[in-house]
């Protein structure tokens, strides 16, 4: 637009600075993002599923009769879900590195434990679910529920979780992948270690002894 | 006569069991109500008490009034922060804006020396870096010319610019989320509940039940079709009546039982969807995988999030085959502008002809499934 009058030079000069992403450039912020995405959703329905499914075909019988605890099963069921999660995580850490050329800014082994931590917490997070859920529609519609909507909305890909509103920040702060969230990007574009995530992966590591012992808890030894 | 009748009552078998697993209805119930209610009031789609701080090295009248100028809802309360603090906290992603008022600053504006003033924007925080930038800088130079005028009487803005936003005057998010999580639920619904019914049926076995039965699959699938599709259809209407209008107190401007009849015509493809995939998955976790890699790109990108025009041309285009898209664009028309069906007709028919399309192909590869047996 052209103005006829000549203007006043504004008496400022206001400078906006992107940090982190000069150009402001989605990808940046996505890729990480969507990478945790991936991570919630998976490993929660796939673990979901494995444990209603036992229910539901009657082989859940095992863990009754023998005399595996309650404990071992927890645990024993949720290992095979974290190798196939970490082996999502490496698939998809290749292709943020050469698909999307994300260079990873930070410290990769902070990264790595991140993602442990946080992937255990989601299989825990999907055995809770199973929990509660006798069949599997149940189950799949059950945990696509309760993970799409806080994992899409209410985690902080889009907006910060401190400036929702009411229930859906509680929601929020309750979901193991807000905490995730800022590790993946801080690891990725924000080019952090360890001591700047220091806290978001202590918050992360408290969800899974607590996820652990409510699976413990809730989980039948008998038959009802 | 007969084949309708069969759908009838395998359609009936199949509302049973629905109701019989209450851990479902309370998902389903959860999902069109609190659910909806939460994205709605999240406030996840504008900017809202945006986190900023302010590193004020110039302690002038000026500074002090800046930092008043940003208030609530928008913006948090600016916390006042040290230079040396700023690397740290932005780090850690407390603050997505900081605003650095240099030493001097005050002096140097009243001089005309036209001083730097520096907005550090967290630009991982997409959303929110995208839209508050703008606020912020706008509110910044609009209060320094506040400040200059009120010490030199500098003349008025000659133009007044009125903004009217047509359909939502408020810009309300609400009225957008709440529709827009509603349409997310009845395709995750709809998908699921089809594609799981015919998954347990081959899991438990009593599929090959139903096929040595005198029943075509064009019968199995449209009587699941049905069943499926009346429950949806009827949360939507309770969720929209309740919820929409009764809870959230948001104004429908055009005819309920018209954006009904989209909806029913909707279902009849994402039931389809539901179904093609119940044939393609050999076990439950296979059609939550397969379930995701559908449902994720057809609910991301459909326009119920980011407006199908700020996406890549190519990107934007494809998504107009997809159904969802169009589903998005007439509930829009419907509910908010008041569209007729001589708007929303060419919506319909397409999605109706894709929904056809998808049925008959699922109809084929049930056969085909059925066929070899499980």
């Amino acid at each position: 637009m052209k103005t006829t009058a000549p203007a006043a030079p504004p008496p400022a000069d206001i400078e906006l600075r992107f940090k982190y992403n000069q150009d402001f450039d989605s990808i940046y912020a996505m890729v990480p993002s969507n990478l945790s995405l991936m991570l919630a959703l998976f490993p929660a329905i796939l673990m979901a599923l494995a444990v209603v499914r036992e229910k539901e075909l009657g082989s859940i019988t095992n863990l009754y009769v023998t005399p595996v605890t309650r404990f071992e099963f927890v645990v024993g069921k949720q290992l095979p879900y974290i190798a196939v999660a970490m082996g999502n995580f490496t698939l998809m850490l290749l292709m943020a590195l050469f698909v999307f050329q994300i260079p990873l800014k930070g410290s990769f082994p902070t990264l790595l434990l991140g993602v442990l931590l946080y992937v255990t917490a989601m299989t825990a997070y999907g055995m809770l679910i199973s929990s509660f859920t006798n069949t599997q529609i149940a189950a799949l519609f059950g945990t696509a529920i309760l993970t799409v909507l806080p994992a899409t909305q209410f985690a902080g890909m889009m907006t910060p979780v401190s400036s929702l509103a009411g229930e859906a920040q509680i929601m929020g702060r309750a979901f193991p992948m807000t905490y995730f969230v800022p590790i993946s990007v801080g690891a990725f574009t924000k080019g952090l270690g360890f001591f700047d995530l220091a806290s978001n992966l202590a918050a992360l590591a408290a969800f899974v002894p607590i996820l652990t012992l409510v699976n413990v808890l809730l989980l039948r030894k008998q038959e009802r | 006569m007969r084949k309708a009748a069969n759908i009838f009552w395998l359609g009936v078998k199949e509302l049973r069991s629905f109701f019989s697993d209450f851990v479902l209805l309370a998902l389903v119930v959860y999902s069109f109500s609190f659910a909806v209610m939460m994205m709605a009031r999240s406030n996840s789609q504008e900017l809202h008490n945006a986190s900023l701080a302010i590193v004020d090295e110039d302690h002038s009248e000026l500074s002090r009034r800046i930092a008043h100028a940003f208030l609530p809802p928008l913006f948090q309360r600016p916390q006042l922060i040290a230079e040396r603090d700023v690397v740290p906290l932005m780090n850690r992603g407390r603050y997505t804006f900081v605003i650095d008022i240099p030493p001097n600053f005050e002096r140097d504006v009243l001089a005309g020396r036209q001083p730097g003033l520096q907005i550090d924007v967290d630009a991982t925080a997409m959303v929110q870096a995208g839209l508050g930038s703008g606020y912020a800088q706008q509110i910044v130079s609009n209060e320094i010319r506040d400040f200059l005028s009120h010490s030199e009487g500098a003349p008025l803005s000659t133009v007044n610019l009125a903004v009217r936003i047509a359909f939502n005057p408020n810009i309300t998010t609400a009225w957008f989320s709440s529709v827009m999580g509603i349409i997310n639920n009845v395709s995750m619904l709809a998908i699921i509940l089809c594609g799981a019914a015919i998954v347990r049926e081959r899991e438990h076995g009593t599929m090959d039940h139903l096929l040595v039965m005198p029943l075509t699959p064009f019968e199995i699938a449209m009587s699941k079709v049905w069943a499926n599709g009346l429950v949806i259809t009827v949360a939507v209407g309770l969720a929209l009546h309740f919820v929409v209008r009764t809870i959230l107190g948001i104004p429908i401007a055009g005819s309920v039982p018209l954006f009904m009849v989209g909806v029913a015509i909707y279902l009849f493809f994402a039931t389809a969807i539901g179904i093609f995939l119940g044939t393609v998955a050999r076990s439950m976790p296979q059609l939550g995988l397969l379930f995701m890699l559908v449902y994720m790109p057809m609910n991301m990108l459909s326009g119920a999030n980011t407006p199908l025009e700020s996406m890549p041309s190519w990107l934007g285009t494809a998504m107009l085959a997809s159904p969802s898209t169009h589903f998005v664009l007439f509930a829009q028309s419907i509910l908010y502008r008041g569209a007729g069906i001589d708007v929303v007709w060419p919506q319909f028919l397409f999605v109706a002809l894709i929904g056809g399309l998808f049925f008959g192909l699922a109809i084929l590869r049930f056969r085909s499934v059925a066929a070899q047996g499980t």
